[in-house]
């Protein structure tokens, strides 16, 4: 179906919903990253209604034909059909908690009506393995939280001392800086850099993080429940990717405070 | 801004309001202007008289006056029931249905990681302490059918279960009087999930 035709002010896409905000006494404000315009936020008018035509149609996670209206401000949502509905990520606490943080980074690092068309099927696909997935969904977080940092410009160097250039094939303890966007090498993380000085933004890391890091950039969808890897390194991970995160967004995300809890 | 100061303020303050918009706090504001000064006073009284005798209950946490409210206080309610709601405006909407004749428990919100809402921003624990009495053998929970709804009750039922009391779920499924046709799959899958023997 080509779905971006435009009659009149009505158009049509799809789209998987990211957030929804409320609005007045019985709004919402929906927050899409749709295939032919990105990120597009529309009002559902009525939505919090018991009888609203729109029923489960709306929440987060959703992928969703929609016919919109557009507006002068923010355009209206006309109708929308469930494409998928991802129920197994909505009724299973663990993935609801690792998967919110996805669709939260997904909001902060997209901007309004760039139409990115990569980034929508890697944001589709990571659900799918999310609906899927049985163990590591710590792991898949840090995969698309690297992958999507990477579709945005933020590629981490992983293969070479972003301060030398010395190849690191050989892993060794090393150190990761979040604002030079990669591996410090050993030397140069004590010495050379700042005046031997490590700041804020620079992490130890130990050799098994670091090539796990490596492996979680490359790594399919397919491969993830693969993955064995001891607590150590995996807690390493979590931590860099998500100081990483926090650089590029330059803000703590709310979301990821409360997996720990929430988590099985 | 082309009013006096006063008038500005007061604009300003009304705008706060939920579902209150600039054009309709400039027209409050000049309705509020055309009235007797007794009727002024009674509104401002009125919004001080909330603010000084309404608190919440120390059991339930439901708006109250005293420190017990009316519901926690009652006799002829079935102590083995507690149902679980989002806020106090969810205990009038079950009220209303006078089909649950149980006590009641207020979370104060739903768990919402994007807004940065966990567990600990909610009266979980209070309602972990209300379950040591033995006299509790259900919770109902009724927070809202959506993802901050759903990722609450699924919360609570981990926590409750291992605790011996039994967690039940009030249904989801198509609102009385609409048509299956417009059902959304979500809604309908929830509603088949429900169904109930005749
Ligand atoms: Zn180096
Ligand atoms: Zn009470």
């Amino acid at each position: 179906m080509p779905s971006h035709e435009v009659k009149g002010s009505l158009y049509k896409t799809r789209g998987i919903v990211l957030k929804s905000i409320k609005l007045g006494e019985a709004d919402k404000i929906i927050i899409f990253f749709t295939n032919f315009h990105g990120k597009v936020s529309a009002v559902a008018k009525g939505l919090r209604r018991t009888k609203s035509k729109f029923g489960g149609r709306l929440e987060p996670f959703t992928y969703v034909d929609l016919l919109l209206y557009k507006g002068r401000n923010l355009d209206t949502i006309t109708q929308a059909e469930i494409i998928t509905s991802f129920s197994e990520i909505r009724e299973d606490l663990n993935k609801i908690a690792y998967g919110l943080p996805m669709l939260d980074l997904m909001n902060k690092v997209s901007i309004e009506r760039e139409k990115d068309k990569r980034v929508f099927e890697f944001l589709l696909s990571s659900l799918k393995t999310l609906s899927k997935i049985t163990i590591n969904t710590d792991l898949l977080l840090v995969a698309f939280d690297l992958k999507l940092l990477s579709l945005s410009g933020f590629l981490p160097i992983l293969n070479r001392c972003v301060v030398c250039s010395k190849t690191m094939n050989h892993f060794k303890e090393t150190f990761f800086s979040c604002e030079k966007g990669g591996l410090i090498c050993k030397e140069c993380g004590y010495f050379g850099y700042r005046g031997g000085e490590v700041g804020p933004d620079i992490v130890f890391i130990s050799s098994q993080a670091a090539s796990l890091l490596s492996t979680l950039l490359r790594a399919s969808a397919g491969d993830l429940d693969k993955i064995e890897v001891s607590e150590k390194p995996r807690k390493e991970v979590l931590t860099v990717v998500r100081k990483y995160v926090d650089f590029h967004i330059q803000a703590q995300l709310k979301s990821r405070e409360c997996i720990n809890k929430l988590k099985g | 801004m082309y009013y006096a100061a006063p008038v500005a303020i007061l604009i300003d303050e009304l705008t706060k309001l939920p579902g209150i918009g600039p054009k309709s706090a400039q027209r409050l504001a000049f309705y509020l202007l055309k009235i007797s000064p007794e009727n002024a006073k009674d509104l401002a009284d009125a919004i001080m008289n909330v603010k000084d005798k309404i608190g919440f209950c120390n059991v339930c946490f439901n708006i109250t006056e005293g420190d017990m409210c009316e519901l926690c206080c009652d006799f002829d309610r079935d102590d083995s029931l507690i149902c679980v709601v989002e806020e106090p405006r969810d205990i009038i909407a079950i009220e209303k249905t006078s089909s649950f004749k149980g006590r009641y428990h207020v979370l104060g919100g739903a768990i919402s990681p994007i807004d940065g809402i966990g567990p600990d921003d909610l009266k979980i624990r209070e309602l972990l302490d209300r379950l040591k009495d033995e006299k509790v053998k259900e919770i109902v929970i009724a927070t809202n059918p959506n993802i901050e709804g759903e990722a609450t009750a699924m919360y609570l039922a981990k926590l409750v279960k291992p605790l011996g009391v039994k967690v039940t779920r009030i249904a989801s499924g198509l609102p009385v009087g609409g048509d299956l046709e417009y059902a959304d799959e979500v809604t309908l899958g929830k509603a088949l999930e429900g169904r109930r023997e005749m």
